[in-house]
């Protein structure tokens, strides 16, 4: 009896660690997928001029992570505020991997990352008719070393601009 | 009497067994299955021959090599067959192939071979007429016989017809990978280019000519096109190739991803990764890019989708769980389960092409290396298939269902390679100079 009563503490115990796993979500996915992206402009977007260069600095990610991290925010925040100043500009996301892992995966990484951030200006204010997507996956690094640092700097969204 | 009657019936009886399993032996050989076992089929004996001029006036050796080393590397690689003997036959002995037009049975018994192939040809202008003979032991019969003739500039693709012919007999109708190609890609800087090549490597031809982006290639039931994803609009759009026409139809231009299409296997349905609505789910489209059905609701990546033999399921990659795992969708009621559970980064799934069969194969990566896995999704069991230091990744079956092509990577170079599942023995199909990846075997032509 007392043998039985064991298991089935232990039985509900797997349960419990099991459900919990499961539950356990990376975070920073609360923005759902409610945002459509516009249909493509015929705009070329090009590099932001030099003098606002420093308004549109790289996001970084970790390893196969969309997550905004929060040393990034701070210069996501500022964006959004430089956008809601410029409204004319529109913003085309680049998102980008590391060269782990397949391409395939990485392809839809990469876009994820990228409305990931697009997700993040919404929530601040930017509308998203002014932000558009692209993921080139793992094939385009901008850094060609193999390493961690390398691989570091090529999980990222870039930013092109289009008036 | 009573005894004696009973022992003519079981003689009777033992001798008709003995018939019918020497009758049976050599075509069960051949009938195989692939199950997560690591299981080594019994393989046929087979001597090969060398091809030899009908008319000995118009010999030709270099023809008569490129013949034989076609036939050599389609039987060599079928996965039905051994080679025999071990060791080079003596000069003597294939002389005596070339003087029999029928096969002399008692010669070849001393060597233990079960089946000999052997074939002709003949030259008349620049039509080759290729003859292909196989003999069983066994039997002392002929097995197959058949005649092509063609072009003498198709002669590896002639070659390859009547050797796919061949084995799809010896294999009770499974499909050959003899006569099918590979499609892949090439990279070089920003840019990544289109080709194809014959299942032995040989024969490589450019495809698409964007200076661009180019990926995920995935081929027509038939082999009469490629679909492809281009960057030459500057966004991932979805396109088809007409590969006889050369005519490039856009099939997909939805806002963000229109990338990693998989045909299903009645050639009605593409399932893809778009992301039009804000985030990377699957799709199910019809080849004008109407949408059919959306696969997947989460907030998760899920991308490359890949079609049960049944049209049924569809198997794809989410990181819902929090890794990259592979989960396979009801088409029909949209249930979904999740099939791999050992390693964090698993994607890339093929779906076996035989119809009822349960195998995907699929990479996994642990650290920087990738290796291939074979899983059996109706109990989740799984078995490695390679186990180098090299990263091998992007799967793809045959269609004989029995090998896969995949991508090697090696000092950060990548080359397209395949192997029987069930030995793991690699064969390398592509150059030094060239960065090669995400190979898609083609169907049997």
């Amino acid at each position: 009896m007392q043998k039985h009563l064991m298991t089935m503490i232990a039985l509900g115990l797997c349960v419990t660690l099991v459900t919990g796993c499961q539950t356990q979500k990376k975070g920073g996915k609360s923005v759902g997928s409610d945002i459509p992206l516009s249909a493509i402009p015929a705009d070329t977007f090009i590099e932001p001029p030099a003098e606002y260069r420093s308004v549109f600095r790289n996001v970084l990610f970790d390893f196969d992570s969309s997550t905004i991290r929060s040393d990034m925010k701070q210069s996501l925040n500022e964006l959004a505020t430089w956008l809601t100043d410029h409204q004319g500009v529109k913003v085309r996301l680049e998102g980008h991997c590391d060269e782990r892992g397949t391409e395939e995966y990485n392809l839809a990484l990469g876009e994820r990352r990228a409305l990931s951030v697009r997700s993040y200006l919404v929530q601040q204010g930017v509308s998203p008719q002014r932000l558009f997507t692209v993921s080139y996956g793992e094939e385009r690094p901008l850094n060609p070393a193999h390493n961690e640092f390398a691989w570091a700097e090529n999980r990222r969204v870039e930013f092109k601009v289009s008036q | 009497m009573r005894p004696m009657k009973k022992f003519y019936l079981y003689s009777v009886f033992s001798a008709i067994l003995i018939v019918f399993i020497l009758t049976t032996q050599c075509v069960q050989s051949a009938q195989v299955e692939i199950t997560i076992s690591k299981k080594i089929d019994r393989k046929t004996r087979v001597t090969l021959l060398p091809f030899f001029a009908k008319d000995a006036d118009s010999s030709d050796l270099l023809l008569a090599r490129e013949l034989f080393s076609v036939l050599n590397f389609d039987i060599r690689h079928a996965g039905y067959f051994e080679l025999w003997p071990k060791e080079t036959l003596p000069e003597k002995v294939l002389e005596r192939g070339k003087q029999y037009r029928a096969m002399d049975f008692d010669f070849w018994i001393n060597y233990a071979t079960e089946m000999i192939v052997k074939g002709t040809y003949s030259v008349s202008g620049s039509t080759v007429t290729i003859e292909l003979y196989c003999y069983d032991m066994a039997n002392r019969s002929t097995l197959f016989a058949k005649t092509v003739s063609g072009n003498k500039s198709d002669l590896r693709s002639l070659t390859h017809s009547i050797c796919g012919a061949f084995i799809e007999k010896l294999s009770g109708g499974r499909p050959s990978m003899a006569t099918s190609k590979i499609a892949y890609t090439v990279k070089s800087g920003a840019t990544s280019t289109l080709f194809t090549m014959d299942y032995d490597g040989q024969n490589p031809r450019q495809i698409t000519f964007d200076k661009s982006l180019t990926l995920n290639p995935e081929w027509l039931n038939d082999a009469s096109g490629l679909l492809y994803v281009s960057y030459r609009s500057g966004y991932p759009l979805l396109y088809l190739k007409n590969l006889q026409t050369n005519n490039i139809r856009l099939i997909s231009d939805k806002p963000g991803l229109n990338v990693t299409p998989a045909l299903s296997p009645d050639g009605k349905k593409i399932a893809l990764t778009m992301s039009f609505n804000g985030n990377p789910e699957i799709y199910v489209i019809d080849l004008d890019g109407n949408i059919l059905q959306r696969v997947t609701y989460d907030e998760d990546v899920d991308s490359s989708p890949t079609w049960s033999p049944d049209n049924y399921h569809l198997a794809f990659v989410s990181d819902r769980s929090g890794t990259p795992q592979i989960y396979v969708a009801d088409y029909r009621t949209g249930n979904i389960k999740r099939v791999s559970y050992r390693g964090t980064y698993n994607t890339s799934p093929d779906w076996n092409p035989i119809a009822g069969s349960s195998m995907i194969v699929y990479s996994s990566m642990y650290g920087k290396n990738s290796e291939l896995y074979l899983v059996d999704i109706n109990n989740g069991n799984t078995r490695r298939l390679t186990t180098t230091l090299e990263s091998e990744e992007d799967p793809s079956w045959a269609p004989d269902g029995i090998h896969i092509s995949y991508t090697l990577t090696q000092n950060y170079r990548s080359y397209i390679y395949f192997m029987d599942v069930r030995d793991g023995e690699p064969v390398r199909l592509t150059e030094n100079d060239v960065d090669c990846r995400t190979s898609t075997w083609g169907p049997a032509q």
